[in-house]
């Protein structure tokens, strides 16, 4: 059994990109030794800055002979046909052999491979699987026709030993490789995979991502430890730096205290997005003025390479600091003014017209009530600031901090940060006027854009209507807030009517039914997707807190004794009365000639206007309660009485007592979808 | 290390290019926002000739403005930029060593190559390639050149640009650019980088921010991007170019000003492209003939 090691070594590769293209390499090289139908036991990729490795074991030396009937025309077929066939498999008519399949006979080509060396197919193949994989961003280099990430250097290949010098674009394949870029730049000759990984390590390269990335992980708790602190955990930076070097080295700089003055938010975000490092936190959760970082090299002073860090960072703050001061200077309310210079869309204005309307859906949801409206107007001011500028994702944040900044009550400022909530799935919901402002805020966006034809389509949702759909939903229910959406909708809707010339794309039921159907995608978690469809309708139902108590009631109702025999009888009245016409008449009492009929008939007066009036008054497991009550009158009349009797007029007051009981269950729920 | 001044920094990496075989040229005459928009970038880096030149470009981004206040954003600053056509096999290593020619010690520091791909819409022109960090810090940008004014780059040139200010502060230790040591000199004959510059500043940033006459600029945008169609018409793309290079900077002033919306911008940077595009593609044109 062989072994096959390949290095792709190539000048920097993006961090990001480095995890996806080993994953992809290994399928793509998988795939390949099926394809050229190469037995192995084992694929593994390994990925740096500098290479990319493939590991393949327990290679069959050769494949073995074989043979393959190739099909060929019919026997009949015209001869140019028999000779085409001839001419592709580059064979004489004389090789063919005759074979009847299905009735019809065909002329047949056993096709016969002979042995063949694994490494002559590599030698003269490998360079596929290579040129396969597509990076997210590739580039030509020098005067050079292939194109890869970033340049591709030198080609390692190695197969049982021994150097597989196959071609790929200028570059031949060598049993060369090299060590650390700074501190062991040599070339060094290799053979097996064993060896390679021992000489990288020689050299100053840690070869698997995964080992960097736990040394990486071990070095700066141990460090954090020490300084009695906790970092901030951020899997993403690690796994970012953990690409950016061979040899990581762990270091801790410090922070001037002047800089402490700046929200801890700011610092962290200054220090992750430019500089990759990871924040400190003393035990009581509060910003420690140090940082780790991750160097690529054993510097001969690593103490410089700290102070080096730390006058970038100093240079990094200062700038962090300038633009909080310069910030603090103008009010969240002249701060406003400037969002009327900012689109909000093309069709729909600018952001200042949009604060406004915000303000006033604030003011429907929330009346009288200060602190959600001076919320509203001053929510997207942080937008205008100099820190969001720099870092958009602290807006809501910073205008938390300006608010509180200047002397806004802790609701107001609160309201700011949290009205762009929840941003995903595992984010948190606000609560409190916060609740409020954001539901405005998201309804208004939804409409808008839905109006002005941004509906997603497919995996396309740039102005991520969807999140802000199912944010909607998920404020409403968490809160509890008894809002009708239908109403909600017609409210944002209108406030868009000055632009009705151009965003017109959209009707306020599409908007209703996107908002349904993200409903739906929240609750396919909770609940069967029946049971869904049975109950939601917003159209009919605006609430969707109304909508999730009925669906709680059903839920439970659907697993009581009654409920088997109830809708049994509720798809037999269904299918009966399906097609009736003369749903509106009166039911004739003196028709009746049985006690079924009239204990239905009494049921139903009686318990019609009661179960009516829990609706009213929302209580769907009460009425659900005394629809199970109906279960013997209507299972009785099942059992004994006729419907379709030859006395028409007794058949039809028969379908009338039938659509009466249907009515009563549609009022509570689509139960057809049961 | 040595405290190189910043005059010395700029002659330091003059010599080691000229040594490697660079062509020393001088910078553009025309207010441009970063070294790559010198013709010996933009119209040199098309083509299948040969092109291994080095200059500084001072650069200006009206935005920027900060009246001299801030520590290390300027309206106006320094770049130097190298072209290699076709980019060497050794680049990084030929960069490098430039980073030693300077005094950087590669055993002492953490030298790191940071993906960072460039664009810049309004030359349609993007190429791949890196920051260079020095202990954190960014000190050049290296592209491989891959399109400009949309047509594709072949041979690709690599294109090196070294932030001067910031590798002077690296190097001279200092925390604000207007402390830099500029001369070397000591005494009477001493100059600081904000001695030189800073005053300009100033009355830029007032000039960038407050004051520009917006009419002007629009009618002069208007008159540039007018010029450089007449000038293409007569198969001149240097001056064509030059008119281009000019409205860009224009639209930078009037970014400054606060007067360009969202969405007007777009509509102007696509203005500004497609003049770049025009000159770009008559000058391959007159290239080839």
């Amino acid at each position: 059994m062989s072994e096959l090691l390949l290095e792709l070594f190539s000048e920097e590769i993006p961090a990001t990109m480095q995890q996806k293209a080993a994953v992809g390499y290994e399928e793509i090289f998988a795939k390949y030794f099926q394809e050229q139908t190469i037995s192995f036991a084992s694929i593994k990729s390994y990925v740096g800055p500098r290479r990319l490795t493939i590991h393949v074991t327990g290679i069959a030396a050769y494949i073995s002979a074989s043979k393959k009937e190739v099909k060929g025309p019919k026997t009949s077929a015209p001869e140019n046909a028999i000779h085409g066939f001839c001419h592709s498999n580059g064979i004489s008519k004389d090789l063919l052999s005759r074979q009847e399949i299905k009735g019809v006979e065909y002329f047949v080509y056993e096709q016969m491979t002979a042995q063949q060396q694994t490494k002559d197919i590599l030698q003269n193949t490998l360079m596929d699987p290579i040129s396969t994989y597509v990076w997210p961003k590739s580039m030509f280099w020098g005067d050079y026709q292939i194109k890869w990430v970033r340049p591709l250097r030198n080609i390692m290949c190695i197969f049982d030993g021994q150097t597989l010098d196959f071609k790929y674009g200028h570059l031949v394949a060598n049993n060369k490789s090299f060590g650390h870029r700074f501190m062991s730049p040599e070339p060094f000759e290799v053979t097996n995979f064993a060896e390679y990984k021992q000489k990288l390590s020689d050299n100053f390269v840690v070869l698997d991502h995964f080992e960097r990335k736990a040394y990486i992980s071990k070095e700066s708790n141990k460090i954090a430890a020490k300084m009695g602190l906790v970092i901030k955990e951020d899997n993403d930076l690690l796994e970012e730096v953990t690409g950016l070097v061979e040899y990581p080295k762990v270091l801790l700089g410090s922070i001037d205290q002047k800089f402490l003055s700046v929200p801890s938010e700011v610092l962290s975000s200054s220090m992750r997005s430019h500089q990759k490092y990871f924040s400190l936190f003393d035990q009581k959760g509060d910003f420690a003025p140090y940082f780790l970082f991750v160097s690529n090299i054993a510097a001969t002073n690593p103490e410089l390479v700290v102070q080096g860090n730390e006058k970038v960072l100093s240079a990094r703050l200062s700038d962090a600091l300038y633009f909080y001061n310069q910030d603090l200077k103008t009010k969240l309310n002249q701060k406003s003014q400037k969002l009327d210079k900012i689109i909000f869309h093309a069709k729909l204005g600018t952001v200042g017209d949009k604060v406004q309307r915000v303000a006033k859906m604030a003011e429907y949801l929330l009346p009288n009530n200060e602190d959600i409206v001076k919320a509203a107007l001053v929510c997207k001011s942080d937008i205008v600031s100099e820190v969001v500028g720099e870092f958009p994702n602290l807006q809501g944040i910073m205008g938390y901090y300006y608010a509180k900044y200047e002397s806004l009550n802790e609701d107001v400022a609160v309201a700011i940060r949290d009205h762009y909530k929840p941003q995903g799935p595992s984010d948190s919901c606000p609560a409190g006027i916060a609740a409020f402002l954001a539901l405005a805020d998201k309804i208004d966006s939804l409409c808008g854009l839905m109006l002005a034809g941004e509906k997603p389509s497919g995996s396309k949702d740039p102005f991520a209507l969807r999140r802000q759909a199912l944010g909607i939903v998920r404020i409403v229910l968490e809160n509890e807030l008894l809002v009708n959406i239908s109403e909600l909708v017609d409210v944002a809707v209108s406030g868009y009517s000055v632009y009705k010339k151009d965003a017109n794309l959209c009707s306020t039921s599409q908007i209703i039914e996107f908002l349904e159907d993200r409903m739906r995608h929240f609750l396919k978690d909770e609940y069967s997707h029946e049971l869904v469809n049975a109950v939601l309708d917003l159209e009919k139902e605006p609430s969707l807190v109304n909508t999730k108590i009925k669906l709680d009631s059903l839920q439970i109702f659907v697993k009581e004794d009654a409920y088997t025999d109830l809708i049994i009888a509720y798809k037999r009245a269904s299918n009966i009365v399906a097609s009736f016409v003369g749903k509106d008449e009166k039911i004739n009492e003196s028709l009746f000639d049985n006690d079924y009929e009239k204990n239905l008939y009494n049921f139903l007066q009686d318990y019609e206007p009661k179960i009516k009036a829990e609706i009213m008054a929302k209580n769907y497991s009460g009425s659900l309660k005394m629809l199970a009550a109906m279960r013997a009158p209507i299972s009785s009349f099942f059992d004994n009485v006729m419907v379709k009797v030859d006395n028409q007029i007794v058949a039809n007051n028969r379908l009338l007592l039938l659509s009466k009981a249907k009515q009563i269950f549609d009022q509570i729920a689509k139960f057809d979808q049961l | 290390m040595t405290k190189l001044s910043f005059q010395e920094l700029i002659l330091k990496l003059q010599y080691y290019w000229q040594d490697y075989g660079c062509a020393i040229l001088q910078p553009y005459d025309v207010e441009v926002g970063a070294g790559t928009f010198h013709p010996a970038t933009v119209l040199r880096s098309l083509g299948s000739k040969p092109w291994n030149v080095a200059y500084v470009q001072p650069s200006r981004r009206p935005t920027d403005s900060r009246y001299a206040q801030h520590p290390n954003r300027m309206q106006h600053y320094y770049q130097f930029q190298v072209i290699l056509k076709p980019s060497p096999d050794d680049i990084q290593d030929l960069y490098l060593k430039s980073l030693e020619h300077l005094g950087i010690d590669m055993q002492a520091h953490d030298i790191r190559f940071v993906e960072d791909d460039w664009e810049s819409p309004t030359l349609g022109a993007s190429g791949l390639g890196w920051e260079v960090w020095c202990d954190g810090m960014e000190v050049s940008q290296f592209t491989y050149m891959q399109q400009i004014g949309g047509i594709d780059c072949r041979p690709v040139a690599g294109e090196l640009t070294y932030g001067l200010e910031r590798l002077a502060l690296y190097i001279q230790g200092v925390d604000a650019v207007k402390d830099l040591d500029w001369n070397g000199q000591t005494g009477e004959k001493a100059l600081t980088y904000g001695q030189v510059d800073f005053e300009a500043e100033k009355q830029f940033s007032k000039f960038n921010l407050e004051l520009a006459d917006t009419e002007i600029l629009f009618r002069h945008f208007e008159d540039a991007e007018k010029q450089c169609s007449a000038l293409i018409k007569e198969n001149l793309p240097m001056p064509a170019y030059e008119y281009c290079i000019k409205a860009s900077h224009l639209f930078n002033l009037l970014c400054a000003r606060g007067v360009v919306s969202v969405t007007e911008r777009a509509a102007y940077i696509a203005r500004v492209r497609h003049l770049a595009k025009l000159s770009c593609e008559n000058w391959i044109e007159m290239d080839k003939s």
